[in-house]
């Protein structure tokens, strides 16, 4: 058999799965491939998305990059209480946005002043911002007091989409609720931990492809009208749904989800300048983890796989750089390490999960067995 | 025979001047006040200190009053009476830069500043109990044993004019001041009385919520001293956040009163 005019010979090793893949101590897989930018250390690096990207902003942060905080904790507060209202968790405080849809509600919402119809849900005299009910964990005290909390956040973000100089947005859901007087998108259904849920007025949304490049679409455009050198790097969240509203198995729903992301992610960053895929769902998902990198409930991103994650990104994007690990004292391929497995440390076994992540989804499931 | 036992530091000054007063005067009391412990140096080490096994317990001295008279025929009730823990609401509010901030009290809608950077009062909450874990600590280790009531008097309200908290300022809250970078002090270094009594009232709501949540009796500061709107009178202040003399003869009274209605009353099994 002749191979002489094959195209696929002659390609770069990252096109064969066996050189790159199975052929590869797990820890070394590196499918991220040459970015079409580079960041700095001196860079202003804002992140948002689905809890995962709780991950990035922390380990951007740990590497002695400054994380581009539009909203930081008040002088006073101490640590315990930045991380208890959410200050420093993302450049604003803004909570999760898990959808395309909310990433550019919370734009329009920072630039164009319009608020949603559903201001506040009320609970034993407390208030809860329906877009960001995680932030205030008691909600706030009254009215007053969340709209000027909202306010100064919108200013936040206002500041953080003008000043930042790259984006790291992950995609984390495609199923969402919306309200059905003005079509605002919350993080999380109402009457799940938050506020109370209404079949006239709210309605379920599963975002497909088309709707997810249409919203990232105007996002890119409304940030480079604001922002013009802005650089953006989408990625996937590898989390599994916690539930579907979707009348079928949790695990097709995870797997149409994840696709549909993956495939809107692409459209994006290949028709537009300046947007950089990183795969970090393929990373944490692929087969050569075998699964490993996932916690007991197959659900959490064990440390291991983060730091995976994490060194694939600053590799590409920070080379030269030096990660800090939150994994515990593994190399990244240990030569002791049994072929074709992923090392977990004792400290993955001993944690479910990398740090306490705040993700408002994980009320979907309301038993707590687990 | 009921005693009650005065520990605190810069706010217990003010009732041993009055205790000192009273003596001086002849005036009797059914109360045995003793002022353990006021001032700065009152409490060597702090409320709570480690023993040479590295365990924390209470200041000794302290511990050393609740046990004096205790192998009598008849014991005395003793009736421990904080009044520690009352300067974060100074070192957080007193003074803005040009990061001006304000909050919101529960039930308040109006904004001091338009330009103020607003923080919800459960952030400036919760930052103040962190600042407060060493007190909470104490009122942990308060031996139940030892103790009839626990009660804390709150330190007083703010005093509303920036003119005499300008000229009176000692040098302890100067060095507040320093350590925040505000250069020299002047009158627009030091925050709206208004601001000042809101972060002082969060202070006072995390200290009641950390005493009664220990079973203690909490009691905000003599309300003959305080004016309609919540700032220390001029004739009780002594510098820019304390009481004098007069004032500590209020928290006296105050106390007497509290003791003589709850005389009869058993202690409740919560209390520390």
């Amino acid at each position: 058999m002749s191979h002489e005019t094959c195209p696929y010979s002659g390609m770069p090793d990252q096109a064969y799965w066996k050189r790159v893949v199975a052929g590869v101590d797990p820890g070394v897989v590196d499918p991220v491939g040459t970015p079409p930018f580079g960041l700095s250390k001196s860079d202003r690096v804002a992140t948002a998305g689905s809890c995962f990207a709780q991950h990035i902003a922390r380990y951007l942060g740990n590497a002695g990059l400054a994380p581009y905080i539009t909203e930081p904790a008040p002088v006073m507060a101490d640590a315990a209480t930045a991380q208890e209202f959410q200050y420093g968790t993302y450049s604003a405080r803004y909570g999760n946005l898990y959808t395309a849809r909310q990433l550019l509600q919370l734009f329009k919402r920072a630039f164009d002043g319009a608020e949603p119809v559903d201001e506040a849900w009320e609970r034993d005299g407390r208030y809860f911002d329906p877009y960001r009910p995680s932030v205030q964990p008691d909600g706030f005290r009254s009215l007053a007091e969340l709209r000027a909390d909202r306010r100064q956040h919108l200013a936040a973000v206002r500041r953080m989409f003008t000043g930042l100089d790259v984006f790291v947005f992950t995609l984390g859901l495609t199923e969402s609720w919306f309200n059905r007087t003005d079509g605002a998108v919350y993080p999380v259904c109402p009457g799940c931990g938050w506020g109370t849920f209404d079949p006239v007025r709210h309605g379920f949304i599963n975002f497909g492809v088309n709707d997810i490049v249409a919203d990232l679409g105007e996002f890119l455009a409304r940030l480079r009208a604001v922002n013009p050198a802005s650089r953006v790097i989408l990625t996937v969240s590898p989390v599994p749904l916690v539930a579907t509203a979707e009348k079928r198995h949790v695990l097709q729903s995870t797997t149409l989800s994840k696709s549909v992301l993956r495939v809107a992610a692409d459209m994006i960053a290949s028709t537009h300048e300046r947007v950089a895929y990183f795969p970090s769902y393929e990373i944490i998902t692929g087969a050569f983890s075998r699964g490993r990198y996932f916690a007991e409930d197959l659900r959490s991103v064990l440390p291991t796989g983060v730091d995976h994650v994490m060194r694939t990104f600053f590799n590409a994007f920070l080379p030269g750089v030096e990660m800090r690990r939150e994994s515990a004292e593994v190399p990244a391929a240990s030569p002791r390490q049994e072929r074709g497995t992923v090392a977990v440390s004792s400290q993955d076994q001993a944690f479910t999960r990398v740090a306490d992540l705040i993700c408002e989804e994980e009320q979907l499931d309301g038993r707590t067995d687990d | 025979m009921d005693r009650v036992l005065l520990v605190g530091q810069s706010h217990a000054n003010c009732v041993n001047a009055a205790v000192k007063a009273r003596k001086g005067a002849g005036r009797k009391s059914d109360c045995a006040f003793e002022v353990v412990a006021h001032g700065a140096d009152g409490l060597p080490g702090s409320y709570v200190v480690r023993n040479a096994a590295g365990d924390e317990m209470i200041n000794p001295i302290v511990m050393k009053a609740l046990k004096s008279g205790a192998a009598a025929a008849e014991p005395p009730r003793n009736w421990l009476v904080s009044m520690l823990a009352g300067n974060n609401a100074v070192q957080i509010g007193l003074f803005q830069g040009d990061d001006r901030w304000q909050t919101l009290l529960p039930g308040q809608d109006e904004l001091l500043d338009d330009e103020a950077r607003f923080i919800p009062y459960d952030v400036l909450a919760s930052a103040i109990a962190k600042r407060l874990a060493l007190f909470k600590r104490f009122l942990e280790l308060v031996p139940k044993g030892l103790v009839h009531r626990f009660v804390h008097v709150d330190a007083p309200p703010p005093v509303r004019s920036n003119e005499y908290i300008l000229e009176k300022m000692p040098a302890k809250i100067r060095a507040v001041a320093s350590s925040l970078g505000l250069g020299e002090i002047t009158l627009d270094s030091i925050a709206q009385p208004e601001h000042r009594r809101r972060v002082w009232e969060c202070q006072s709501d995390v200290i009641r919520r950390m005493v009664e949540g220990v079973g203690g009796i909490y009691l905000r500061p003599p309300a003959d001293a305080i004016d309609a709107d919540g700032f220390l009178r001029e004739e009780f202040r002594i510098d820019p956040s304390h009481g004098n003399a007069a004032y500590g003869e209020l928290v006296l009274a105050m106390l007497e009163d509290l003791v003589r209605k709850r005389a009869g009353t058993k202690a409740r099994e919560a209390t520390p």
